[in-house]
């Protein structure tokens, strides 16, 4: 029952601060910089931070089920220097572009299984893959380089009736998102984010669900990093790196729950905005670089302050028994 | 303190192989540090050298030293997602480190002015570069002064068993009459003070101040708190098994280097020897509190015949 209402919950209340505060913060940029108040500026900014949304979703499937990937970066790096090493053959290449995904996509999944079968904190099992694939992408390209065919990367940084096309993506990658959610391996997904125990005594397959949310995860890096290849026509195996931590953020801005189970992935696709956004607003205010990185760190407390405290009176207000005690403890 | 012969309870003191098997992944950490050294030097046999073993430690000790704070953090569970929220505004502990993390990197920042500081005061670079005593440099020797303090504030000190306590379940920690929330913030000073000194030994060592040089320890000194045989769900951990978590990192890199591996299979060799462990370490989390960890329903639940295997929707 309380399954059903956190997913038929009133999605406006749950997603109302973070959207609040992206508004707040894509307002600032432009009332800082009124110049990028035009169609083609929209486009870029949208273009720039469509990678780290992706990543975001990434982390998200991954601490649905209480976990946290660390190994998102390195996957993006992964996928990014495979791309940069491997097209190149015409019209095949959008096979082997799906190749890569689903490629990277298994590695997730095994990740994931080896967390479910072991019982081994998420963090840590992600630590050490994190490692792993960084490891191989360094293998694939030692340093910055290679070449994405612009015929290829046209898939990627072109544009649909006006809409750049890795704005569809996302919005395809939500949609698909929104079906799984309300399908059967969604809702196991989500059961066994809530409580694993709970979902393997109602009978459903704790080992799946991960598979399924690891891989997902993987998959989504993999797009990230592909993206990011074909914007720089070019693979770097490094490239991921920056997104790991922030991706976090990201996600808990965006109200995914750190216990797993609760949490809106439109929420995340809000907080990857509002920390790709927070970067450009401290540039346009003329924050000198030595202080970006405290001011960063201070608005960024300030926001999860702002959200979580808005999401704990929710809390209080909607529900009552264990949510609350999950919530407030 | 004696225990008198009148007493009717037996001996306080408990056995050896009472400690063992209490320690046992302190004890494991150890031997895994001690075997992998032992074969680092079949493998090659020019580290058979007291000059090697030296310049190991004098390698690992900046990464020693992160890592006693690391693990202090570790242990009062600070890293565990799992933990209910104790900063008051329910920020949980991670994220108040990553976002602390960044202010700490833009004072370090606005001290240097951005560009790396060439002039590293003559003491630091001789405390980090001089051998102090046989062969060893300071930073080796403050890694072990450091480890002998941890050892002693966590097994000997209130603090250090309310760390244990805090760590292993804050719930129960607070109403045991912890403190929890200064138990925790002292964690985090602690592992502050480290860095800080860290920090400062590696601006002897590579005489320059970089504001992202120290971003290259903090996942390393997780990994080593880990194969130290600390839970990273908290509770569990010594200094003891972290400073071998450290030498048996430092043992790793030394031996892929000499081996001339590339930068690239070096990372692959540690992430393996990661997974190789936690795989090791698995069974753990089956004996202690087993309610809030794993999925396996707790003994009573497994035991019962109602339970159906499970099977997919």
């Amino acid at each position: 029952m309380r399954l059903r209402r956190t997913l038929a919950g009133a999605p406006v209340r749950e997603l109302g601060p973070i959207y609040l505060v992206m508004l707040a913060v894509v307002g600032a940029n432009f009332v800082l910089e009124p110049s990028l108040l035009s169609s083609a500026n929209i486009t870029d900014l949208a273009v720039q931070v469509a990678p780290f949304v992706l990543v975001a979703l990434a982390q998200t499937m991954v601490m649905l089920l209480a976990g946290i990937d660390l190994a998102v970066g390195a996957l993006v790096s992964l996928a990014s220097t495979i791309t940069a090493r491997t097209l190149g053959h015409g019209v095949a290449d959008l096979g082997v572009i799906l190749a890569i995904i689903a490629a990277v996509g298994c590695l997730g999944s095994l990740t994931g299984l080896f967390v479910a079968v072991l019982r081994v904190p998420a963090l840590v099992v992600t630590l050490a893959t994190s490692f792993i694939w960084e490891g191989v992408a360094l293998k694939v390209l030692p340093q910055a380089g290679g070449n994405v065919p612009s015929g290829d990367a046209v898939y990627f940084t072109g544009a649909l009736f006006g809409v750049p096309i890795v704005v569809v993506l996302i919005a395809l990658v939500l949609i698909a998102w929104a079906t799984l959610r309300r399908s059967p391996a969604g809702l196991r997904l989500y059961a066994v984010g809530n409580n694993p125990m709970a979902a393997r005594l109602s009978g459903l397959s704790v080992i799946r669900g991960h598979m399924l949310a690891y891989g997902l995860g993987a998959g989504c890096s993999a797009l990230a990093g592909i993206v990011l290849s074909a914007q720089t026509s070019s693979g770097d195996p490094n490239i991921g790196t920056p997104f790991t931590l922030s991706s976090v953020a990201a996600a808990i801005i965006g109200g995914i729950s750190l216990f797993g189970g609760r949490g809106r992935v439109a929420g995340a696709v809000a907080g990857a905005i509002v920390i790709g956004m927070l970067n450009n607003l401290l540039l346009y205010a003329g924050v000198s670089s030595f202080f970006q990185y405290v001011v960063q760190g201070g608005m960024l407390l300030l926001i999860v302050g702002f959200t979580t405290w808005r999401r704990m009176r929710l809390a209080r207000e909607t529900t009552s028994g264990p949510a609350v005690a999950q919530a407030t403890a | 303190m004696s225990v008198q012969t009148t007493t009717p309870r037996p001996a306080l003191k408990p056995s050896l192989r009472l400690r063992v098997q209490h320690n046992r992944y302190t004890v494991a950490a150890v031997a895994a540090a001690v075997v992998l050294y032992l074969i680092s030097l079949i493998a090659v046999p020019a580290f058979v050298s007291f000059n090697h073993l030296t310049s190991l430690l004098n390698v690992a000790g900046i990464l020693g030293v992160v890592a006693v704070g690391a693990g202090i953090v570790i242990i009062g569970g600070g890293i565990d997602l799992a933990i209910p929220n104790v900063v008051s505004i329910g920020i949980p502990p991670l994220v108040a480190t990553l976002a602390v993390g960044g202010i700490v990197e833009g004072a370090q920042l606005m001290y240097t002015s951005g560009t790396p500081k060439s002039a590293s005061p003559t003491v630091l670079q001789n405390a980090a570069n001089n051998h102090v005593v046989v062969g060893l440099s300071g930073t080796p020797l403050i890694w072990i002064a450091l480890t002998v303090m941890a050892v002693l504030l966590l097994s000997r000190t209130s603090l250090g068993r309310s760390i244990y306590a805090v760590g292993t379940n804050p719930r129960v920690a607070e109403l045991a009459g912890i403190n929890v929330r200064p138990t925790q913030i002292a964690t985090y000073v602690i592992s502050g003070v480290t860095a800080a000194i860290a920090g400062l030994l590696l601006l002897g060592f590579t005489a320059t101040a970089s504001s992202t040089v120290g971003d290259a320890y903090l996942l390393p000194a997780i990994a080593a708190v880990v194969l130290g045989g600390a839970s990273i769900l908290g509770g569990q951990g010594s200094a003891i098994g972290i400073a071998a978590g450290v030498f048996l990192l430092n043992t790793v890199t030394s031996l892929t280097t000499v081996l001339n591996l590339s930068n690239a299979d070096q990372q692959i060799v540690e992430g393996g020897i990661l997974l190789l462990v936690l795989a090791a370490y698995s069974g753990r989390l089956n004996l202690r509190r087993g309610s809030t960890a794993p999925w396996n329903p707790p003994e009573a639940a497994t035991t019962s015949q109602a339970v159906p295997e499970p099977t997919g929707p």
